[in-house]
C-alpha cells in the first residue's frame, strides 16, 4: 500500500492532536496532584510545551489539508460534504478550522505560567486552581473540536 | 485567586486575551476583509491565522515591556476572568458567523 504526501500529513495531523491530549491530560494531572517529585517540574514543563509543539503541528498540517480539502473541483472533501450534508462544512468543520487558531494561545498561556511559577504552580492552591481551570477548558474545547473535525471527516476523508 | 500577580504575568493573560479576541474579530468579518486572503488558496485562514499571531506576539512585546518591572498589577482572579471571557466572546464571534440556519 502506497501513501501519498497528504495522506502522510493527514496521518500526522490525527497523531498530533492525540498527542495534545496525552500531554495535557498528563499536565492537568500533575498539577491537579498538588505535589511535585524529584524530577516532576522539568516533566511538567515538558509536556505542558509539548502541549503547545502538538497543537502547532495540528494547526500546520490541518492548514495543508485543508487546501485540498476546498479545492474547488466537484470531486473535493467541502463539495462532497456540501452536497451531501451542508451542516457538516458549515457549521462543524468551521467551527474546527477558526477555534482551532485559539488552541496554541490558550496551551502557551498555560506553558508560560508553569515556565514562570515553576513550583509553586501546584503548591500555591489558587495558582493551582488558576492553572486547572483554564486547562480543562481548554481540554474540553479540544475535545469539542476533535469531534468537529471527525464529523466531516467520516463522510469523506481528504486524500 | 486574590493573589497579586506581576506585570509580565499580566502581559502574557492581556496578550493571549487579546489574540482570543482578534481570532473571533477576523473570523466575524472574513467574509468583507479581502487583506485576509494571502494564500487564496486556503481562502482566509492563513489570513486569520498570521494577523491574530502576530498581534498576539506584537501585544505581548509591548505589554511586557511596559509592565515587567511592576511587581503588582491586578490580582490572578481579574486575569483569570478577563481570558476566560475573552474565550467566551472569541466562540461567540466565530459561531456567530457560521450558517446555523442550516439545521432549521
Amino acid at each position: 500500500m502506497t501513501q501519498t504526501l497528504l495522506e502522510t500529513v493527514m496521518l500526522l495531523h490525527g497523531l498530533f492532536a492525540a498527542s495534545a491530549f496525552l500531554s495535557s491530560i498528563i499536565t492537568m494531572s500533575i498539577v491537579y496532584s498538588g505535589r511535585l517529585r524529584e524530577k516532576s517540574l522539568s516533566r511538567l514543563r515538558a509536556f505542558s510545551l509539548l502541549t503547545v509543539i502538538s497543537l502547532l503541528a495540528v494547526n500546520i498540517t490541518g492548514l495543508y489539508g485543508y487546501i485540498s480539502y476546498r479545492l474547488p473541483n466537484p470531486d473535493s472533501p467541502r463539495s462532497i460534504i456540501l452536497m451531501t450534508w451542508p451542516l457538516a462544512h458549515e457549521v462543524l468543520f468551521e467551527t474546527m478550522e477558526y477555534l482551532g487558531l485559539i488552541g496554541p494561545v490558550w496551551s502557551a498561556l498555560v506553558a508560560w505560567l508553569i515556565w514562570h511559577y515553576k513550583g509553586k504552580i501546584v503548591e500555591e492552591p489558587g495558582l493551582r486552581r488558576a492553572v486547572l481551570v483554564i486547562m480543562l477548558l481548554g481540554f474540553l474545547m479540544i475535545l469539542g473540536l476533535s469531534y468537529a473535525g471527525l464529523i466531516p471527516t467520516m463522510i469523506t476523508p481528504v486524500r | 485567586m486574590s493573589m497579586k500577580v506581576s506585570g509580565s504575568v499580566t502581559s502574557a493573560f492581556l496578550s493571549s486575551s487579546a489574540a482570543l479576541i482578534l481570532v473571533g474579530l477576523l473570523a466575524y468579518f472574513r467574509g468583507s476583509l479581502s487583506l485576509l486572503e494571502i494564500y487564496p488558496a486556503a481562502g482566509t485562514l492563513v489570513g486569520i491565522w498570521i494577523y491574530s499571531y502576530v498581534g498576539w506576539l506584537v501585544a505581548w512585546f509591548i505589554l511586557y515591556t511596559m509592565l515587567r518591572r511592576k511587581e503588582s498589577a491586578g490580582t490572578l482572579g481579574t486575569c483569570v476572568a478577563i481570558f476566560m471571557v475573552s474565550m467566551l466572546l472569541s466562540i461567540l464571534l466565530i459561531e456567530a458567523s457560521l450558517k446555523w440556519s442550516l439545521l432549521l
